[in-house]
């Protein structure tokens, strides 16, 4: 064999052992330099082709040329590779929390109110107002409420002055809208109540109600009980159950107070039902028939069933809150999370 | 009102369990409210004999006994006077815990060993009597425990009466609604009374001036009685339901109040200087002593009980220091009469005295009976302090109560509660709560009421018994039908909706705050307003109902800020209020108003922020008109605020009407606010935005491209951008849809005390493409009049 390529064949093994050996770019580098270089190895080679046999060096020639092209391949397929070993990791960090911009909420009150509404008006309740500051009429006199009666009481009502008072309940809103239409007459009516109630867990000088009345031609306590537990489902899910307790007030009768089965523990008695499974939510009944005598309305004709609603307690029922200052305080901290 | 379960079944012999009575109370109108446990405190307590009792070696006034429970002898150290040998007590042995807590141990009382107790009513919580101890009778049997003696395990229920309900104020009141709930029958009380001394008429006579005040007075005279402790029975009765023993008179007057809810009063009659008992309205301020020492300035016509002489007794409502059972009384002059309700309950209000007297007086007492508690009073009287009673009842009685008949239809009942009752069911509802019933023909009956249910006067209220008695369980349910009425839901309250949607998204919270306002803050800002006043107000921090929502507001962003929350954006929707005048009811209207303090935008990473300022209030407000697509509006200078400076702030009009303000609120507004960093504020006035409000038109898009073309003017730094831009707007140039501004600059770029406007213009024509040439054209127009009008170079 021609000895030069011979060393070209022992050249194409060592390098080929050592480019697989090699890993940094400096040693690419220098293993370039040292077979590839126009003073390396190869190129060596190609000048000792002179000392070949003038008919053979085409073929020496041709594999000296064959070994530099295989190499430079080799290396550039070896750098390619070591290049995206090498590559920085990369800098996407799916991590990083989103961007937030600030994003407000609506009070737990107006979420309340807003979903009553809701509800009364898909079973054909409109929504009727009045305003907070009344007459001793409209809150009391038109309701049947005695003269004598505790609740006209100035430790208890707050007064603007002799016979204006701020209304205690919504139940004013009734007469209001019976006064100006016809029967049927079937309302809701949400607004703040004022009490002369000292602050504490459970009591707020105002606070809020929804009222409802319906009017016409045989209205029923039947009829109450199916709307208050549609209500109850609606509000609270398809398992809580409505109970009618019979009651007092001068502007029902027969008059009922209505809990709901205690959301907290499902009925099987807790801190807020206090053990009894029942949580009250509001008084209702049949219009008494003195009121529909204060608006004209004839009671051998219409009958009405009336009832109110506590959106504070239903609120707080709600969202799990113990103490209805919170309600009030609009603590950020506390709003922004319920 | 305290009800006994043990009482109730010393009047019936009921079946129902405490759970199963507590329940069928509650869903027929007497809420159970609690129910205590009682009388298991009293363990290691029992019955036990003094067998001797020695001075006390250490101690002048206390004494060593020697005392046996049958099994055991015991060393008790007492103090009472009244030990003595022989006698039966009650032995709180050492392991006892006594009702008020105290544990009984052995111990050393001045150096003598004492194991154990021997209790007076006030150590067993049962009475007042602290210094003696109890006496049992000499039968009493040895070691028993005294659960015994005063009976059986009881359950207390704590009962809400409706004040419609008088008769439900007592044990046979509740056991008549028994009675009517199918638990048995109440029977009727069948009273010997044993008169052994003279007729009452020698003895006493009674005369009432004010028959509609008190239409009928009844009294008995027991004479020679002994006043002394009641024996345990009467005293643990009495504490179940949550009443002292005082002595034996009175607890039993306290005693068939709460048996049968009539209040009797006993008077000292040997006091009364005169054998008589004269009822007559107090005269104009008539002052009286009552029993608990005060003197009391009456109101004119209150009734009085007088001996025809000095008042002895407040009627209806407390007796008087005067004529006081004592331990020396001997002649008891008991009282059973009927004042009126309207009455009592005025005098009660004026003389701020509540009494269980009272309250049963001021509900309605049951007139046509009086007799019946007085007799069972003197009997227990005669029993327990004995004496003899006089013969007769001295009644008074000018005007007989006449009974009403209300008329009840079958049809009347059933369309009222959608039920199905046959006129028999109705009649034994009716009649199981003891109204005598006649039907009057098929379908209808007449029902009369006796006295003691006075809340009874129409159909209705009979309607009321028939569907509580039967139970609300027990009427159907309908099915909720909306039918056909118009709905509608008022445009404020949708407006309300509408802002809440708005402001929530683009970062506010929503507070609710209280209406009743604190006037001092608005007066510190001379905030100019009419004030809706309350004449009574819990205190002067809620004195007013709020005129405006920046105060509740900024009150807000104080207690949020001292909290630590640095970034506030609140805003509120909610009624507003100011007096119209005395006589009137006030003007109310809703208002939508916020505060923003703090960041621009929500620090985080990435998130490049700067403090709020002008124009993101300003950017704001603007979003929300497109939002509720309102155009109608514009802003203008603000003539000076109450809350916010002038400087940074702008009125918002329509029609030149002002709907709303917005800016930064003033220095002095921060500092009665104690806020300490710009704060930035809105309001809108919505019943006025509503009334300005149009209808959104639908638009066909432009068919056509638009052109634009920017142009950078500089001009005086004191031009207002607004100005320039609306007096571009109103050049009417052709095809010019719009014009808006991009950026403005001022600095090296360009001369001192100017400014760049850098806008875009934007042109199209409705039927075709423009030419440039057109275009050119009218912005060579534009700018033309533009520099007719303002000194302004164009910008290269």
């Amino acid at each position: 064999m021609i000895p030069l390529l011979k060393k070209l064949e022992e050249l194409r093994n060592t390098a080929f052992e050592e480019l697989e050996s090699l890993s940094s770019k400096a040693d690419f580098e220098a293993f370039r330099v040292k077979y590839l270089g126009r003073k390396g190895e190869i190129t060596s080679c190609l000048r000792e082709l002179s000392s070949v046999e003038p008919d053979m060096r085409p073929k020496v020639g041709a594999a000296a040329n064959e070994l530099k092209k295989e190499l430079t391949e080799a290396l550039e397929s070896r750098l390619n590779e070591a290049d995206v070993k090498a590559k920085p990791k990369s800098k996407i960090d799916l991590t990083l929390p989103g961007r937030s911009h600030f994003l407000g909420k609506k009070h737990p009150i107006s979420r309340t109110v807003e979903d009553i509404i809701d509800i009364f008006y898909g079973l054909g309740f409109s929504v009727a107002q009045g305003p907070d500051v009344e007459t001793d009429y409209y809150n009391f006199d038109a309701l049947n409420t005695p003269d004598e009666h505790p609740a006209r009481d100035i430790n208890d009502t707050f007064y603007v002055e002799d016979g204006i008072c701020l209304r205690t309940h919504t139940s004013p809103v009734q007469i209001r809208t019976m006064e100006n239409k016809k029967p049927p007459v079937r309302i809701i009516a949400p607004g703040r109540c004022y009490r002369k109630d000292t602050p504490d867990a459970s009591h707020a000088p105002n606070f809020f109600q929804v009222e409802g009345l319906y009017v016409d031609t045989n209205v029923t306590f039947a009829d109450l009980k199916g709307v208050i537990n549609v209500f109850a489902r609606r509000m609270f899910g398809s398992d809580v159950k409505v109970r009618f307790r019979p009651h007092f007030f001068p502007f029902t009768e027969p008059s009922a107070e209505y809990d709901f089965s205690c959301m907290i523990c499902g009925g099987k008695g807790c801190r807020t039902c206090k053990n009894t499974g029942w949580v009250e939510i509001s008084g209702a009944g049949m219009v008494d028939p003195a009121v529909f005598g204060h608006v004209g309305y004839d009671p051998s004709i219409y009958s009405g069933y009336a009832f109110g609603m506590g959106v504070d307690r239903i609120t707080m029922l709600r969202y799990r809150i113990n103490d209805i200052r919170y309600l009030y305080d609009n603590d950020l901290r506390v709003l922004t999370k319920l | 009102m305290n009800i006994s379960y043990n009482w109730l079944k010393s009047i019936i012999p009921l079946e129902w369990s405490v759970e199963k009575l507590a329940d069928k109370l509650t869903m027929s109108g007497t809420e159970v409210e609690a129910i205590e446990e009682f009388g298991a405190e009293f363990d290691n307590i029992v019955t036990a004999q003094v067998k001797s009792v020695e001075k006390h070696p250490n101690a002048d006034k206390l004494k060593v006994c020697e005392v046996s429970d049958g099994d055991h002898d015991y060393h008790v150290v007492c103090g009472a006077p009244n030990v003595a040998e022989n006698q039966k007590v009650i032995l709180a042995k050492v392991g006892a815990k006594l009702p008020k807590g105290q544990h009984i141990k052995e111990a050393t009382i001045r150096g003598v060993q004492s194991s154990g107790m021997i209790c007076s009513y006030a150590e067993l919580s049962l009475g007042e009597y602290t210094d003696v101890i109890v006496v049992l009778p000499d039968e009493t049997t040895v070691g028993k425990p005294i659960q015994e003696l005063f009976g059986e395990k009881d359950y207390v229920f704590e009962l809400e009466i409706t004040p419609n309900r008088p008769d439900c104020l007592s044990h046979r009141g509740i056991v008549r609604e028994i009675q009517a709930l199918g638990g048995g029958k109440l029977p009727v009380p069948a009273i010997a009374i044993e008169e052994t001394g003279a007729p009452i008429d020698k003895e006493v006579v009674v005369e009432i001036l004010n028959p509609d005040d008190c239409p009928r007075y009844a009294a008995r005279l027991i004479k020679g009685v002994e006043i002394k402790p009641s024996p345990p029975w009467l005293v643990s009765k009495l504490h179940a339901v949550g009443i002292r023993s005082i002595n034996n008179v009175v607890d039993i007057t306290n005693y068939v109040m709460m048996e049968y809810g009539h209040p009797l009063h006993a008077f000292d009659f040997n006091l009364f200087e005169n054998k008589k008992v004269v009822v007559r309205g107090a005269d104009k301020n008539e002052k009286f002593v009552t029993l608990d020492g005060l003197e009391r300035k009456l109101p004119e016509d209150s009734v009085l009980i007088t001996d025809g002489g000095k008042a002895v007794a407040l009627g209806g409502i407390m007796g008087g220091l005067n004529s006081e059972v004592t331990q020396d009384t001997r002649d008891i002059l008991l009282e059973s009469a009927y004042f009126n309700p309207v009455r009592i309950r005025r005098t009660a209000k004026a003389v701020k005295l509540s009494t269980e007297s009272s309250q049963r007086f001021e509900r309605g007492a049951d007139l046509e009976n009086i007799t019946v508690p007085l007799d069972a009073a003197a009997r227990l009287i005669r029993e327990l302090a004995g004496g003899e009673i006089a013969t007769g009842i001295a009644d008074c009685y000018p005007n007989e109560y006449r009974r009403i008949s209300i008329p009840l239809t079958v049809e009347e009942t059933n369309r009222l509660l959608g039920t199905e009752l046959s006129l028999s069911e109705i009649q034994s509802i009716l009649e199981s709560l003891d109204l005598l019933c006649t039907k009057t023909a098929e379908n209808s009956l007449n029902a009369e009421i006796p006295s003691f249910r006075p809340d009874l006067n129409v159909p209705a209220d009979l309607i009321e018994e028939v569907s509580r008695i039967y139970g609300f369980d027990n009427i159907p349910e309908s099915e909720v039908l909306s039918g056909n009425m118009d709905v509608e839901i008022p445009a404020n309250i949708r407006f309300a909706k509408s802002a809440r949607e708005f402001f929530t998204v683009r970062g506010f919270d929503e507070v609710v705050n209280w209406v009743l306002y604190n006037p001092k803050k608005l007066q510190k800002l001379e905030y100019d307003y009419k004030p809706v006043q309350i004449s009574n107000p819990l205190s002067e921090d809620t004195a007013i109902l709020r005129p405006h929502l920046f105060g509740s507001l900024l009150d807000r962003v104080a207690y949020n800020l001292n909290r630590n929350v640095e970034d506030i954006k609140i805003f509120e929707v909610d009624t507003i209020f100011e007096s119209a005048g005395k006589g009137k009811l006030p003007a109310q209207s809703l208002q939508l108003a916020g505060a923003w303090t703090g960041n621009a935008f929500k620090q985080g990473w990435g998130n490049p922020t700067r403090a709020v300022d002008f124009y993101d209030i300003r950017g704001l407000i603007e979003d929300f008109f497109i939002h509720i697509g309102y155009s109608n509006y514009r802003f203008s200078a603000l003539d000076g605020d109450a809350f916010l400076d002038s400087e940074w702030s702008l009125a918002i009009t329509s029609d030149d009407e002002l709907i709303g303000k917005l800016g930064k609120g003033s220095s002095k507004t921060l500092d009665v606010f104690e806020i300490k960093q710009p704060t930035w504020l809105f309001f809108i006035d919505v019943p006025k935005l509503l009334g300005k409000r149009e209808y959104i038109r639908f638009e066909e898009p432009p068919k056509f491209p638009p052109s634009d073309r920017d142009l950078a003017l500089v001009v005086d730094d004191s031009l207002k951008v607004g100005e320039l831009m609306g007096f571009v707007n109103s050049l009417d140039e052709k095809y010019l849809e719009d014009i808006r501004l991009f950026d403005i600059y001022s600095g090296k770029q360009v001369p001192e005390n100017k400014k760049s406007i850098a806008l875009s213009l934007r042109f199209r024509h409705p039927e075709r493409t423009l030419t440039d040439d057109e275009i050119d054209n009218a912005i060579n127009s534009i700018l033309n009049r533009l520099k007719s009008k303002y000194k302004l170079d164009l910008r290269e």
